[in-house]
């Protein structure tokens, strides 16, 4: 007998990847915070890579949201290309827009999960 | 949790820069003092930043433990340049040539510094809005 999955897929992975997207949000916070850090150098997440094989293999395999479970962030440390300077490798531009970017894509994953919540009370009240 | 722990960071480099702020403003208000308590003309302070991941020691993430790091200022050191030598023979600490000792401080250094400590303060007053609004959304989760 089929489960009957409420949540499915859909929910697994925004799940995740809004776990995964407050992670990322506290690397970009460290950066931001390190930006004036003599040798410190600038970390980033990823996940994407990650995220985007499970849904893959979730998809062939027929499963649902635990696909994603273990999805984990990879943590990059960037050194800094130049031979200048404290060699602290943070660029403030590109970590503010990694900002603003990562808490858009969060706003909309909480927004995508409101929606399909939105759908199953509709269908639970039936309809009214 | 998460939303506290990216908090944390941001408010490590908060303090951080303000002390830096509070240091840039010391250096100007004494960029002409000849007498200070430990003697001479007032030295420059430089605060060094040191980056920290002990804020995180009840981290649930193991990993992100070494990954996120806070900021806090490892010492204020005192700048070891010689004073500059002024011609004032009317100063009253003026030596038997006529010569001030004055603070070997650049004002243009120090406003430069006080324009980049003032951004990176900005920078994490952002990363702590971008925190909270995230926090809302998550609570707006099924309403």
């Amino acid at each position: 007998m089929p489960t009957i999955d409420l949540f499915g897929r859909t929910i697994g992975l925004l799940q995740k990847s809004m776990d995964l997207r407050m992670q990322n949000h506290q690397a970009i916070a460290a950066n931001i915070a390190n930006v004036d850090t003599p040798e410190y150098r600038a970390v980033h997440l990823d996940f994407e890579t990650g995220l985007r094989r499970a849904l893959a293999a979730s998809r062939r395999e027929g499963s649902g949201g635990e696909a994603f479970a273990s999805v984990e962030a990879r943590v990059i440390r960037e050194t800094d290309p130049s031979d200048l300077g404290d060699h602290n490798s943070v660029n403030l531009d590109n970590e503010m827009i990694a900002l603003a970017e990562n808490q858009m894509l969060y706003d909309a994953a909480t927004q995508i999960i409101n929606r399909k919540l939105g759908g199953l009370r509709y269908a639970i009240q039936e309809g009214k | 949790m998460d939303v506290f722990d990216s908090m944390k960071i941001s408010a490590s480099a908060l303090r951080a820069e303000r002390l830096r702020l509070n240091t840039i403003s010391s250096n100007i208000a004494n960029i002409a003092t000849t007498r200070t308590p430990e003697g001479g003309p007032y030295r420059k302070r430089e605060v060094v930043f040191r980056s920290t991941d002990n804020l995180f020691e009840r981290s649930l993430e193991e990993k992100m433990r070494g990954a996120a790091q806070g900021v806090e200022v490892a010492e204020i050191r005192t700048s070891p340049e010689p004073p500059r030598m002024v011609y004032d023979p009317s100063h009253p600490d003026a030596n038997a040539e006529g010569m001030v000792a004055m603070p070997a401080i650049n004002l243009f250094e120090e406003m430069a510094d006080m324009m980049t400590a003032s951004r990176a303060y900005d920078a994490n007053v952002a990363a702590v809005k971008a925190a909270k609004h995230m926090a809302m959304k998550a609570l707006e989760i099924g309403r």
